[in-house]
């Protein structure tokens, strides 16, 4: 609907990376351009990562060679931010397509050279195996699942991280507690409001709202993340349906 | 403790979620009547047992189906989409601090901040939703409604309302009750209201499409409006932004209006009101009401004001019930008849006559928009028709067979007093002829008009060989044949008339209009001739060059304005003195002057059209070409078969760039005078840009350049110009490059363009725009030759010489600089393709193109020194060089070029085929190669799925095997 206030061009903390705003960054050299990127690598590295080491099977550290050399030469060289067109789909999707394709060329061409690492804002050589975990039965995933998991889970680790922030800043701690009680650790079945609420001292009907609001929060930020790599309402609707639909 | 997965929890929270996005979906499902209360219950129960979302439940049994949802889903994204951030600071907006501080504006959890307006239902006001933190509309009732049934009412109606979702309706979020007063809430919209936008005509016919949508919506719900008006449509800057106010309150309007204090606001609403609401009248159907509604408010966008006024409330219903509006074209004669036909079909006072339904109003608007013909019948067809059924046989026939028995009287009385009867009778019926005839004319029927004249001219000729025909008789003539656009003939008779009897005012002022025509003619030949002539920089060429330089000017001038000084003493018509005065200082180059003594002579005389055009002309030449427009379209109101203001209107839409409405003007013209030049010239000018812009945005233009290849021959068989000539052979060189683009036979288009110019040429040899012309089309030849492997020297060496010779002419012209470069790229192209050293040629181009760039040329140029350096670049790898550096360049430019012309794919098929090069290129860098080729191959797809039939794009993708895989 055309109600005034659409957030755009407003401090929002998060998302910064609508796709519009990085295909209008037509200069490498400016600023935002390096800093919409930056911010890309930042958010959607381990579904890359992912995608590398167990769809392809590769070995953690050529899988994070793959994944710097994925978003130095197809990403920071421009080919996909200006092969990216609205109308083509999410750029999800067209990541997923990019990194098939890089992959197949990777196949092809065993002894490719290596790019030049230093290119890429964000380093990625802190990265351990440790660090990172592997999907859960990625070996009977395709690539495609197996990227779609990992980019779930990039979204939703960004989600929380902002909802603690965000209801933390708000003074309702107590609130994300509820949510990372009942919602993110998985022992939630038996534990009653009245039994939370004695060790967050609230009383049950509290607890009971405190989780109602952080959760409707919480769907909220899931929404503004997608918002932020959708170009319309008919993508945003694409995208809640492959993170929520039935 | 282990540390928690990532996955699973992230997997967790869909699971959580996606049960929760069901929840929504179906809960949405049944606000919007899809599903009902029972069915979702049950549901509910399937759901809880067994952990699948409600909607999963709900698409199994069969209740929604996939299609609702998905317009759910993207309602429910819609919303989601425009709605603020969460994750901005909560910082409230400083107006609704300041707001929040006074008791009076806080309702519930709103801060009311600031009225947005009044209107019968209630008022309106901004206002912040302190849960949400977003921007709402509080609607407030000014009724206090104490009743419980009142109450239950208006939430009933407005649950109603809630039900429609449609993306044109404003919802309504919440219905609330505080302090006595009902109020409900909406979203804020930040736009205006058509009361206070004034729209195009296009985009206000677009709007209440929309709007005709959203109602018909509304009405297979169930729901009617009632209350349709300018002021309860919204619309906002973003595309489709348009929205329907007010659904559903009509009974919230009937319970307070009675006690309404502001009187001005029922009249205003009284003004769209159906007549039979107005009378109190149920028997119709309601949806009725809404078609009349629609129609009203399209009728206040085209026509400015609202279709009823009065003083009072009582006057505007006694209209609304009795009168009929004023058509919308007499207040606004240039709006599209059809328009005005759905206007009035939907206003009908018969709701049983207005369109069915408000789809059908929606359907005939689209007909407009498409330019297709209408359901309802255009109100000047229906009077023309009435018109001629009662006057034009009539009038045809009377002058016929007075003309035909007033002659046969001459016969029988030879001499005498009857034969002066006879004569006097064939003055009479002369008269009558030329009324007829012009009455005709003005009604549209040229061909009746024609029928006239060979009777008249007959009993002309046989009263003037017994001398007998009076000045009157030969004023008669002279006024037919202008009537008739036979200029020259009718200068002959006035001339007679006046020879016969020089006082005759009416005969002096014809022969002073017929003079200031041929004067104005004759000045803007010779101007453009001076215009050609003219040293660069030096004055461009006016009235007084012109006469200077052409003392017969000069002299015909002195006799118009010897004519007029005559006239003024013999007291002509107030019209003719004003028309005569104001067409010679149109012609002085007087514009201002020029338009207000016409102005005053139409004023005067609305039949006359030698003022209506100058008065046209002299707004243009005031750089006014709207009101030329109008000025014109007025004109063609009183006078439809008028070919010259056709033609008029379509020079100054051409200048407008309202092509499409040009072109109708100048085929209309034509039916009307198929000999008209001026109608030819400008849809075959027209045709030309279009054709261009059909070519290079890949569309099939052959037709548009048929036409306009018909009308410059059509003009040359008349007279031969060096513009037609020149307009001709652009055309065929058109013709050529778009035959040549689809892979076909461009030689024979070649040769008659060739041609063309070369006609030209002898015809005005010092012109360089025909030298470039010639050079053009051989160039472009070349081209082709080269192509298709036949030696095009010969060619190159002949476009170089029509080049130094335009350039000879005119040393800074930078396009004739970028063509000579164009020859040496095609040079290059040649010894390239021969396996000759090609390096020089493009050397040479290059250094043409950049001192074109720096002379000013156009981003034309881009396009061609990008594909030079595609080609430089491949004979620098075939030479074992490295391509590199001069295909960045390369590619630089087709990117500046497709920049500049973004709907022109032939950057794009260009730049394709630089990539495909590139790739080839680079084999031993077999990703960057892969990525290179598949962007190339992208490129010419994208440029083939716009146009299947471009050889070039088609070659380059043929021969293109697969680089990568081929090594």
């Amino acid at each position: 609907m055309g109600v005034t206030d659409r957030g755009i061009g407003g401090d929002r903390e998060f998302p910064s990376t609508s796709w519009s705003v990085i295909l209008q960054v037509r200069d490498p050299g400016s600023p935002d351009y390096a800093r919409h990127l930056s911010r890309l690598v930042e958010l959607y590295w381990r579904p890359v990562y992912s995608v590398i080491r167990h769809g392809w099977n590769k070995s953690h550290d050529d899988a994070k060679d793959l994944t710097q050399d994925f978003f130095a030469t197809v990403v920071f060289d421009r080919d996909l931010v200006k092969a990216y067109a609205p109308e083509r789909g999410s750029f999800r999707s067209l990541v997923r397509k990019a990194i098939t394709h890089f992959m197949r060329d990777v196949g092809r061409d065993a002894d490719r050279q290596k790019r030049g690492g230093g290119a890429l804002p964000v380093s990625l050589e802190k990265i351990t195996e440790d660090a990172i975990e592997a999907v859960p039965g990625a070996e009977r995933l395709t690539p495609e699942q197996i990227f779609d998991v990992a980019w779930n889970e990039a979204v939703m680790s960004e989600a929380v991280a902002i909802l603690e922030k965000k209801l933390k800043a708000d003074g309702k701690a107590a609130a994300f507690e509820a949510f990372r009680r009942y919602d993110l650790d998985g022992d939630s079945a038996d534990l009653s409001y009245a039994a939370l609420g004695q060790s967050l001292s609230m009383t049950a009907p509290q607890v009971k709202h405190a989780l109602l609001q952080a959760r409707a929060t919480f769907r909220e930020i899931v929404t503004d993340i997608v918002r932020g790599y959708v170009d319309d309402p008919a993508d945003l609707a694409a995208e809640l349906r492959n993170l929520f639909g039935a | 403790m282990p540390p928690v997965s990532r996955f699973s929890t992230a997997e967790r929270l869909r699971q959580r979620f996606r049960v929760e996005h069901g929840e929504r979906l179906a809960v949405r499902a049944k606000t919007s009547g899809l599903v009902t209360e029972a069915q979702l219950d049950e549901a509910r129960e399937a759901s809880e047992a067994d952990g699948r979302p409600l909607t999963a439940v709900l698409l199994d049994r069969g209740w929604l189906d996939a299609t609702a949802l998905a317009r759910l889903e993207e309602t429910e994204a819609r919303e989601e989409f425009s709605r603020p951030s969460t994750t901005r600071p909560a910082v409230l907006p400083a107006e609704v601090e300041e707001a929040a501080a006074n008791p009076d504006r806080n309702l519930d959890e709103f801060v009311l901040v600031a009225p947005l307006g009044r209107g019968g239902a209630g008022e309106v006001w901004k206002s912040w939703d302190r849960r949400l933190g977003r921007w709402v509309a509080v609607k407030i009732s000014t009724a206090s409604l104490e009743s419980t049934s009142a109450q239950q009412r208006f939430e009933r109606e407005a649950m109603a309302t809630a039900r429609l979702a449609h993306p044109n309706i404003v919802p309504i979020f919440q219905v609330g009750t505080a302090h006595g007063r009902s109020f409900l809430v909406m979203p804020h919209i930040d736009g205006q209201t058509l009361e206070r936008a004034s729209l195009p005509l296009r985009q206000a016919l677009e709007v209440m499409h929309t709007v005709a949508l959203a109602v018909e919506h509304a009405h297979q719900q169930g729901i009617v409006h009632r209350d349709l008006k300018p002021g309860n449509i919204m619309i906002t800057p973003q595309a489709g932004g348009v929205f329907v106010l007010d659904f559903g309150l009509a009974y919230l309007r009937e319970e307070t209006s009675s006690r309404l204090t502001r009187p001005g606001e029922v009249v205003g609403t009284a003004s769209y009101m159906a007549p039979e609401q107005a009378r109190g009248d149920h028997t119709a159907p309601a949806t009725a009401i809404d078609v009349y509604g629609l129609g009203a408010t399209l009728y206040a966008l085209v026509a400015g004001r609202a279709p009823f006024t009065g003083d009072s409330f009582a006057a505007v219903v006694a209209r609304v019930m009795t009168a009929d509006p004023e058509p919308p074209r007499r207040l606004r004669p240039d709006l599209d008849a059809r328009v005005e036909a759905v206007v009035l079909k939907a206003m009908d006072k018969n709701p049983r006559h207005r369109y069915p339904s408000a789809a059908a109003f929606a359907d005939d608007l689209r007909r407009v928009l498409d330019d297709r013909k209408v359901e309802a019948r255009t109100a000047h067809v229906q009077r023309l028709h009435q018109w001629l059924r009662r006057h034009a046989p009539l009038w045809a026939a009377v002058a016929v067979i007075c003309v035909a028995l007033a002659v046969a009287g001459l016969a029988r009385f030879g001499a005498g007093h009857e034969r002066d009867a006879a004569v006097e009778t064939l003055r009479e019926m002369a008269r009558l002829s030329l009324e007829s005839a012009l009455r005709l004319r003005r009604a549209g029927d040229t061909v009746g008009m024609r029928k006239v004249l060979p009777q008249l001219v007959a009993a002309y000729q046989r009263v003037e060989e017994r001398g007998a025909a009076s000045a009157e008789v030969d004023y008669l003539m002279g006024r037919m044949y202008r009537a008739l656009l036979d200029e020259d003939k009718a200068l002959a008779h006035q001339e007679r008339a006046l020879a016969k009897d020089a006082t005759f005012a009416s005969a002096l002022y014809e022969r002073s209009v017929l003079l200031s025509r041929r004067y104005g003619r004759d000045l803007n030949q010779t101007i453009a001739d001076l215009q050609v002539e003219r040293p660069k920089g030096s004055k461009p060429a006016d009235a007084e060059t012109a006469e200077r330089a052409r003392p017969a000017l000069a002299q015909l001038r002195a006799r118009i304005v010897e004519d007029w000084t005559r006239l003024t003493s013999l007291t002509p018509s107030p019209a003719q003195t004003y028309a005569a005065r104001g067409i010679l200082a149109f012609y002085r180059s007087r514009p201002k002057e020029a338009r207000d003594l016409l102005a005053q002579a139409v004023a005067a005389d609305p039949l006359m059209e030698e003022a209506w055009d100058a008065l046209a002309l002299a707004h243009s030449a005031a750089r006014n070409n709207a009101e030329a427009d109008l000025t014109y379209t007025r004109a063609l109101a009183l006078d439809r078969g008028y070919a010259p203001h056709l033609v008029g209107r379509c020079d100054i839409r051409r200048l407008r760039g309202r092509t499409a409405e040009a072109v109708a003007d100048a085929t209309a013209a034509l039916v009307l005078d198929p000999a008209s030049i001026g109608a030819r010239l400008c849809r075959a000018t027209i045709g030309i840009n279009r054709s261009h812009d059909e070519i290079m945005s890949g569309a099939d233009a052959l037709q548009t350049l048929n036409t306009a290849d018909q009308d410059f021959s059509e003009v040359l068989r008349r007279r031969e110009t060096t513009e037609a000539l020149y307009g001709r052979a652009l055309v065929r060189r058109y013709r050529a490059i778009f035959l040549d683009r689809r892979g076909k036979d461009p030689l024979p288009d070649f040769a008659a363009a060739e041609a063309d110019c070369t006609r030209a040429i002898t015809l005005d040899a010092r012109d360089p725009e025909r030298w470039s012309a010639r050079g053009r089309v051989r160039t472009r030849r070349a081209l082709h030759d080269i192509q298709n492997d036949r030696d095009a020297t010969a060619d190159l060496d002949a476009a170089q010489a029509d080049f130094d010779e335009a350039l000879r002419l005119d040393p800074t012209r930078s396009s004739a600089l970028m063509w000579t470069a164009d020859v040496q790229t095609y040079r290059g192209l040649q010894a390239l393709r021969q396996g000759q050293p090609s390096e020089p040629f493009f050397v040479a181009a290059e250094a043409r193109y950049t001192r074109a760039e720096r002379a000013g040329a156009d981003a034309w140029l881009h396009l061609l020194r990008g594909t030079m350096l595609t080609w430089r670049g491949v004979a620098t790898a075939r030479a074992g060089g490295d391509p590199l550096a001069v295909w960045t360049a390369a590619e630089d430019d087709l990117e500046r070029a497709l920049k500049a012309f973004p709907r022109y794919h032939d950057s794009v098929v260009r730049r394709g085929i630089l990539r495909l090069e590139r790739a080839r290129h680079l084999v031993r860098d077999r990703r960057a190669a892969r990525i290179a080729h598949d962007l190339g191959v992208a490129d010419l797809e994208h440029a083939l799925a716009r146009e299947p039939d471009h050889r070039e794009a088609r070659a380059a993708l043929a021969i293109e095997g697969d680089p990568v895989l081929s090594h």
